[in-house]
This record gives structure tokens, sequence and C-alpha cells, in this order.
């Protein structure tokens, strides 16, 4: 290496070449010798007792391997959640069924169709029970319960209470108060889910699955197959998608674990699109109700938030839909009187649980108030947004410490480089622009995971290979660490193999769970890169017969720095070789352990939960405003997005061809979920509508508008080289600009998502009675 | 509790004249099914809708694949012509454009490659996005049958196709000189996506100012009221103010019948399916 940083440069995706050639190997793809294939028995309802199983006839068919059952086989008392008061879901059920598409049964056989053919075979009686689909529904007196000890189906409740916020609002000048709400949303992978499990007879299950935290995945399934974490090894491999809903512990990897150890071969459960769409992972359902007091002069006096979330029919994950939107709220805009209250209300339907999107309406809100109120108090809606943007180093009402911000950059930028003071109300009839900010953690409290660790081996030809428990949804992990080990090292980043995700080679890591990938697990792949370096120079330095710090790394070379340019140098193969022969191989060790001081973080939550809700609960959070400039088709009601301004603050930019192709994709998932993707119940058999990509719109490259990227780089102090997260915050204020950007065009207010075209329709049809 | 599952198991029967279709057809009776371009029926056969143990495959049969212009000035396209070749033929934009147009926006280049308007029309569902267009244009389609063949206009197919009956090609009628165009789909998402509901429109005008003859079929809606007599009615003969375009697609709204749908409710697709009508007529006027 010339000794030039590759930290800040463009460097393209290692994986990419194959991913564009159709060359990269997904979990689909893979076929073990012997393997048998599954199909599962899902409930036809929505609610119901199962009575009996019958699965004799389905045993009796040539071909057939396995069935199980959640009566016979599913160890009792294991169930899944990932924190103890939510550990309510049986993964394959054996008393109850709570919505349609839920596992039951399944069989392993020789192939598919005999698979699909035996699934006919089981006979299952159940009870039918009444069902809830709506929150709204739900917390009526005498809806059917979900979950028989959870009154009111409340799941549970979270709350943060600072200050005195009944007081703030009756001492404000004015009191701004409205409700925002936003539908169900899919992840909408594009890769199915497959999980293959392979049993050995020693005891040990190998899988192989699509997981954004495979060592989550690994305690989820010991923890309801009642084995030993370290019995089960998870492999990782190209991933179709994740966008937060392959976090979780699912039961279909369970059940092929379950079957497996029943035949003796390796089983392939693979889900067709409806079976992703119906059973996998939801955005809950929100109702955001949000009251917020002014000072004349535009400082805000207290915010309060009363926030409903539909979970599904479990809580297990769809926990985390409590307090995430808290961790964006709370951080934005400053406010010394808060509230903060969140039920979480049990519904029979597809369970609710991690998405990248899932706090929109929050940032939404929020700016929607600054444009409404910046006309009553006749304040500039920028100065506004300015006045109470948060600054660096102060506390959020939770006590979170914010060490880093550019909010305010950002606002100011946007407007600059989109022209906003200038369009708005100028864009001519139908058309307008809007803008909104967002942010987002890197890294939030995930107890003893909170940490990574990497490690770094080299081979006695010079090159090494990088151990992380991390692995890549296709944001580009894989690309980060050999940069940033590279980077350390001094070698080329195609000298440098990566060993990712395999939870029997790696360290505990949190997986992409948190936005933790740069700020945690690229720290530690960035400590062991140093470690091994110091250990390089060392030997190194032995050879040549100086001190460590008197060598120099130039190519593959180490020479003494004085002498450079005169003498020769030692290869780094002979110092990898000199250092095995010594019986110390070079090796790299790095961990990095998240500055959180918060020990119980939504580990003991409870109904309401008010205490212990104080701390740093986040390492870092990112930034950023986007504007948006669109036209509403009077005649349909549909939106065109048309140019997008993104201002990102992710501390240090990595590598911004990278970071950039990450914004346009979140760009683009935003603005599905914004324009017009929608989920249907039927309400009569309480059956998903729209489980296919038919009937779910999602948005393709077609509708990728113009997009204008930049970037603030103000360094954070826990971030590698001073990066963190970099894909999302940035852009979770995008409904809030479309919405301010609609009533620019139109004088129309929208206060829900996704602003479909007949609900925009309606909107101004309504506008224009007026 | 059925999912959407894998393709059952069939048989591909692979005739090589219209002959030796109808001899399968009549030896398989209702265990056999036609397969244009696949990419509706295989869709249908993984839910299980119209599955059948035999498949008789289209793509061998001769004299399906025709596209050209005869002597008296008609178009022939058979029914096996595939999409995107009906985009791309010079003559068929040279002479017949909305047709041309209407095959460029319907789903995608993978699905333009395998479709057929044949198949397209065939499946005779009320998205078909070939169907406005050929109403408009007054195609005719011959129809076979095992006991022979007939021709009729496009807009009657719905109830003068039997099953067991073989689309084999298209007539387009030389047009009027002069004649002007429009086509407008509304879908959720501009390219890649079924029509919700759409337009089509021929109109053929005197000095300019008079419509002297228009037809319109509508998008989405039941086949028999795709054609939307009403509204031509109002045209013809009449200045084209913006006003009288505004009262022929009120009017064709009306008479299109249409059923909600799960992303759209019946009222709001009447709502749209008028101004795609509007739209359509004035894209004509201007054409």
């Amino acid at each position: 290496m010339s000794g030039e940083s590759l930290i800040g440069k463009d460097i393209p995706r290692i994986d990419s070449t194959d991913k564009a050639l159709g060359r990269a190997k997904y979990t689909t793809d893979m076929v073990l010798p012997g393997m048998l294939y599954a199909k599962v028995v899902r409930s036809p309802y929505p609610h119901a007792k199962i009575l009996s199983i019958d699965t004799s006839a389905a045993e009796r068919l040539p071909g057939v391997k396995a069935v199980v059952t959640g009566i016979k086989d599913t160890p009792r008392g294991a169930v899944f959640g990932i924190i103890p008061h939510t550990t309510d879901h049986v993964l394959l059920p054996y008393e109850k069924v709570r919505y349609v598409g839920e596992e039951v049964a399944a069989v392993a056989a020789i192939s598919e169709d005999i698979a699909e053919e035996a699934v006919d075979l089981i006979k299952v009686e159940y009870e039918q029970l009444p069902y809830v689909l709506h929150a709204e529904d739900a917390v009526k007196e005498g809806a059917p319960l979900v979950h028989d000890h959870r009154k009111g189906n409340l799941a549970a409740r979270y709350l943060v209470d600072e200050g005195n916020i009944e007081e703030a609002l009756k001492n404000s000048d004015y009191v701004w108060e409205k409700t925002f709400t936003c539908d169900v949303a899919s992840h909408g992978l594009p890769e199915p889910f497959t999980v293959i499990a392979s049993y050995e007879p020693s005891g040990k299950f190998n899988l192989w699955l699509q997981t954004q935290c495979p060592f989550q995945t690994r305690q989820g399934l010991g923890n309801t197959l009642k084995v030993a974490p370290s019995d089960i090894r998870i492999h990782s491999l190209a991933m179709g998608g994740a966008h937060g809903g392959r976090s979780d512990t699912p039961p279909g990897a369970f059940i092929a674990c379950l079957l497996s150890r029943k035949a003796g071969r390796p089983v392939q459960v693979k889900m067709t699109r409806e079976e992703v769409e119906d059973c996998m992972r939801d955005k809950a359902a929100k109702v955001w109700n949000i009251k917020v007091g002014f000072k004349k002069d535009g400082t805000i006096t207290g915010r309060d938030i009363r926030i409903f979330l539909e979970c599904g029919a479990y809580a297990s994950s769809a926990i985390v839909e409590l307090w995430v939107p808290l961790l964006i709220d709370e951080v934005l805009w400053r406010a010394p009187n808060y509230r903060y209250l969140a039920d979480l209300i049990y519904t029979n339907k597809t369970i609710s649980s991690m998405m990248r999107t899932r706090a929109h309406v929050g940032p939404m809100s929020m700016d929607v108030c600054f444009d409404q109120v910046s006309e009553v108090l006749g304040i500039d809606p920028i100065e506004l947004r300015l006045k109470n943007a948060v600054l660096p180093n102060e506390v959020v009402p939770s006590k979170s410490v914010v060490t880093s911000t550019g909010l305010s950059e950002s606002i100011v930028m946007a407007a600059d480089k989109s022209g906003l003071r200038e369009k708005k109300g100028n864009m001519g009839p139908n058309r307008g622009i809007g803008i909104g900010s967002g942010n987002m953690q890197s890294m939030f409290y995930m107890g003893f995971r909170s940490g990574s660790t990497s490690f770094i081996k080299f081979n006695d030809d010079g090159s090494c290979t990088v151990f992380t428990g991390n692995c890549d949804l296709g944001q580009g992990n894989q690309t980060m660490f050999l940069q940033i080990a590279s980077e350390e090292i001094g070698i080329e980043m195609k000298d440098i193999k990566l060993c990712y995700g395999d939870t029997e080679l790696c360290y505990q890591d949190p997986g992409n769970y948190s936005m933790s990938a740069t700020v945690v697990s690229a720290n530690a792949v960035k400590k062991a890169a140093q470690d091994a370096k110091r250990h390089l120079l060392e030997i190194a330095g032995d050879i040549l017969d100086v001190s460590a710090d008197e060598v120099e790394m130039r190519g593959k070379e180490f020479f003494v720095k004085r002498r450079i340019g005169k003498g020769r140098g030692v290869k780094i193969g002979e110092v990898c070789r000199t250092a095995f022969k010594r019986g110390k191989p070079i090796f790299g060790f790095g961990d990095y352990r998240a500055r959180i001081d918060y020990s119980d973080f939504g580990i003991d939550i409870k109904e309401p939960y008010n205490e212990k809700t104080y701390g740093q609960k986040v390492t870092a959070y990112s930034f950023g405003t986007t504007t948006v400039e669109l036209e509403v088709d009077p005649g349909t009601g549909r939106i065109k997005v048309e140019r997008i301004v993104a201002v990102n603050d992710c501390g240090t930019v990595l590598n911004p061809l990278l970071v950039k192709g990450n914004m346009q994709g979140h760009i683009n998932f935003m603005l599905g979920q914004g324009l017009m993707e929608r989920n249907v119940w039927d309400p009569k058999t309480g059956r998903k509508l729209t489980s296919t990509f038919r009937t779910y719109k999602v948005p393709t490259a077609n509708e990728t508008p113009d997009i204008d990227i930049h970037f603030l780089g103000i360094p954070d102090p826990d971030g590698p080289y001073g990066a963190k997260e970099g894909s999302l915050g940035f852009g979770c204020g995008l409904h809030g600009a479309i919405s301010n950007a609609i009533h620019d065009a139109t004088g129309v207010w929208v206060y829900d998502v996704p602003i479909t075209p007949d609900k925009m329709l309606q909107l101004l049809e309504e506008n224009r009675k007026k | 509790m059925t999912y959407y599952r894998r393709v059952p198991e069939f048989d591909y029967l692979a005739p090589k004249s219209i002959g030796e279709v109808f001899s399968l057809l009549g030896r398989y009776k209702g265990d056999a099914t036609l397969f244009a371009g696949g990419t509706i029926a295989l869709h249908q056969m993984k839910e299980r809708i119209g599955a059948r143990p035999y498949v008789i495959g289209l793509k061998g049969v001769s004299g399906l694949d025709a596209l050209a212009v005869g002597k008296d000035g008609v178009l022939t396209v058979g029914a096996m012509v595939l999409l995107q070749r009906i985009a791309d033929s010079a003559e068929v934009q040279g002479g017949w454009p909305l047709l041309a147009t209407v095959c460029r926006l319907l789903g995608t280049p993978q699905i333009r490659n395998m479709g057929t308007i044949g198949g397209n029309v065939a499946i005779r569902f009320s998205t078909a996005e070939t169907l406005p267009a050929l109403i408009a244009l007054r195609a005719q389609v011959r129809i076979a049958a095992a006991g022979g063949e007939t021709v009729v206009p496009v807009e009657n197919l719905y109830r003068e196709m039997k099953s067991d009956n073989l689309l084999t090609e298209f007539l387009l009628p030389a047009l009027p000189k002069g004649v002007r165009m429009g086509y407008r789909k509304f879908a959720v998402r501009e390219h890649f996506d079924y029509a919700t509901v759409g337009a089509a429109v021929v109109l053929d005008m005197d000095d300019g100012k008079t419509c002297k003859d228009i037809t319109i079929g509508l998008g989405g809606v039941t086949l028999p009221t795709m054609r939307a007599k009403g509204a031509e009615e109002i045209m013809k003969g009449r200045t084209v103010t913006d006003d009288i375009i505004a009262k022929a697609a009120e009017a064709a709204a009306e008479g299109g019948h249409m059923g909600s749908d799960v992303m759209f409710s019946a009222g709001y697709k009447s709502k749209v399916l008028k101004t795609m009508v509007e739209r359509a007529i004035k894209e004509a006027v201007s054409d």
C-alpha cells in the first residue's frame, strides 16, 4: 500500500459482481445430500383451540420421513420471547392458534410434491374462537382475549415521564394537538424465507438460514428446543433482503430442527410468497396522539405522546415496537417536559416486529407540527425547527447523552440545496415541496450482546482472515470490514478473507439488530486489525533486529524506518512463517463494548413500567433531513415524487459509494411505505388479502426519483474513524416531508400513511367542498 | 388453508396444427387446458385455478404467429404473437399506434417476451390490457372450434367464445386517414403493474373540430361494458369541447361496471376511470 487512506474512498462492494451475475449463493440455492423437503400445516382460523391432530395418513404416505405436531413434539414450557415479559410465543403451538397461517404441524418428505400431498392428509380439529383484528376493537370491554392472562389485550406498556407535562401544557402560549396513524406494512423481502437444518447424532444442529443476528437466533432456538445454544451452529450466506424482518427466531427454523432430529436427515423449510407475507413478521399499525406546547417565541415547553401499537398475535419480539419509537422521538426535538406512554395491543394477526421504518409517524408528526405552528406563531418554519433541534452533548428526556449531532446543519443544508424557501408556494398547481428530519440509533442496549469481538488470523502466505459474528444483509458490511482491516493492517483488501456470521467459528456479536454493525462490530474489527498489525511489526522487528516501533510497512514488506530505500526489507509471508516457527502465529484480537450505561432497559418490563427507564440507552445517534418535491394528480390522487435532497449526518463517511446506495434503497423503501404499501385483512375470515406482490405493491427502480445526496461529515466520538449508522436516520423524516409537500401542493394536510391515491383523492374532494 | 403452491404435475402436449389441437381437446375432454405464453396460466395453476392434468402448448402450432398487413389494408395479428413484437413492429406503430402503445406499457420486458396477445385476450380478465385497445380499434377475432370457425368483433367475444374454442388471429381494419388515438391507464405503479382501470380511444374528427366518429374501450370494467357506447353517442356529431369531453367521460364511467378489489373501492375506480377517459379523449384530440 502506498499509505493512502481508504477511509472516505468509493469502494465497490466485494459481492456486487456475483450478485449482478446471479452467481451469489443464497440459502434458497443450497441443497445438502439426502436433504428432505418440509411443508407446514397452517391454521385456517385467526383464533381457535387445537383439539386434535391426526397425522396417521400422512405418516403412511410413501416418501414421508417425519411428521411433527406441537402436541407431540414441542418441548413444554419452551417459549420464545426476546425479554422475559414477552415469552409468549410457542413456535409450534399445541393449545391455541392465534392468527391465520400459524404453524400447526409439519412433514418432511423426499420431495416437495410428496410433502405437499402429505400436508393435505393431516386432519386438524379446531374449536373456533371469537377473534379481533384491530387494536381499537381489541381494547374494548368484552373483546376476545388473544392471551387469556393479558387483560384488555394489553401486551405491554412503556412510560417515560419527565418533568411535569400537564403543568407545562397548561402554561404554554399555544398547544398543538393531532392524531397520526399508519397501516401495517410488510418487509417485502425478495428472497423467501428458507432454512436448512441438519441434525448430527452427536446432538448438534447445523443451520443455514437468513438471519440478521445469528447469535440471537441461536439463543432463541436453544431456548425453544431446550438444547444448549452451543449445540446449534448457524451459518450465514448471501441474503435477499432483511429490513428487520429477519431478526427473530422463526418458527420455520424450529420446525426444521424438530423434523431433522426426527428423520435423521437434513431438512429444508422454504416458504412461498404468501407464507412469507402471512406468517413471518410485519410492522405494527400505530395510532400516534401528540400534544406539543409552545411559548410565543417558538420554544417547545413540553411534548405529550400517547400511542397504541398493534402487536399481532405475539409480543415475543413485537415488544421492540414499544421502545424504539421513543429512542427516535425523544431525541430530535428538545422538550423540558416530556411524556411517552405506549401500549402494545394484541390482535389476531401476523406478528409485528422489527422494521427499518417503524418510527416514521413520530418524526412525521413533528414536521407537520412545525409547519402548522409556524403559521400560528408567525415564525419561519426553518427557524422554528432550529430553535428546538437537539444540540451536541444535550441530554434527552430518558437521560441518554447525544454525543454528536448535525441535525441543525442538516436542516439548513437541505433547505439551501433544495431551494426550499424560494420554491415553497411557487411550484405551480398541484406541485409542492416539503422538509422533514429524522434520526436513528447506532446500537441500543441489548444486554451482554451490546458488544462484539473479532479476531484475525494470518496465513503462512501473508494473507489473513477476519472473523466476525456480524453478517451482511446486503448493506455491504463485508466490504466495510475488509476495508477497515486493510486500512489498519496495510495489506490490500484482496489479500484479506472474511469469515462472518458463523456462530461456531466467530465470537458473540449483536448482529444487524440495532444499527450496530458500524459502531460496534466494525470497531471490534478495527481493534483486531490494530492488534494483528502490532504482532506483525514485532516479529518483523525481530527479524530486522530493531524494535517494533522502528519498523514500517511498505506494500507487502517491512523495512527499518531510517533505512527505507537503502537496505532490504522482510516480506510479510516471511514474517508470518517466522511467527509460526516460533509457535506464536500472527493473530489479532479486538473487542468493542458499546458505551451504554443502562442495565435494565426493557429487560424487566411491567405494566405500567416507569421505573429504571433512565440512562444511556444508545451509543450514537445519526440524523439527517430530506426535502421532497412532488406532484399530486388531481384526477386520480396519485402522488409522483420528483426530486429528493437528502442530507446525511452519519459521522465520517467510510465509503460514500456504499452509503449512497444504502440511502437510495432506504428512500425507495420509505416511498413505498409512504405512498403505496398497504395490508388488508378480510374481516370475515381474518385472513390477510395482500399476501402477494400483485396486491401488496412495492416500488420498483422505476419509482426512484431524482436523488441529490449530501454528507455533513461531522465525526462521532465513538464510531470507527468517527462513523455511525448511515442508511436510515437521515430518511426517517421523509414522510413528514411528503406530508408538508402535499400541503404546499394542494392545501391539504395528511395525517395518515400510506397516502394511497384513493385516500388522497378523497382528501382533495373534501377540501374542494370546503 | 391452501397457500400458493408448486405447479401441479401435468403432461405437456405439443400439437403442430390447429387440427391437432382440437383432436387433443376432444381426446382429453375437460382434462386439458390451452397454454399460450403462460404468464397468467402458470400463476393460476399454482393457485389450483383451472389446473388440469394435460396442458396443450400452442407454441408449436403453425399459422398462429402472423403479423402482417394485407392488400386490403387489414392488419392480421396471430394469437401467438408476442406482446413485445407488437410493441416493436414498425407497421403496428405506423397504422395502429394505439395497439403498440398498449403492448409497450403492459407488464415488464420479461412478461412481454413471454406473453401473447391471444393469451391476454383469451384469459378474459377485466384487466386484460389489450382488450380496450382492440375494441376501440374495432378489431375482429377469428375463433376456431372443433366444427369450424367464426369471425366476430372483439367486443362480442365475451359472449361468443366458448370453452374449448381457440383464438387464432385478430383482424384490425385500416383506419381512416387522420384518425387520432389516445390511451391512458391507471395503476399503482406507472410501470410493471396491472391497469386498475384504463381507456383507449380512436377518434375521427371533421375539420379538426367536430367528432365524426369515436370508439372508446374501457379497461378494468366487466367484459360486457368494455365498449363505452353511451359516451360515444354523446361525442358523435358534436363539436369537441372540454365540456362535452367531461360529459362523455362521466357517461363512460357510469356505464363501465366494476367491483371493489383488495386495493380500491368501486367508487374510487369509477372516479379514476372518468379521469382516464377524459385524458384519453384529450390525448386523441391533440394527437
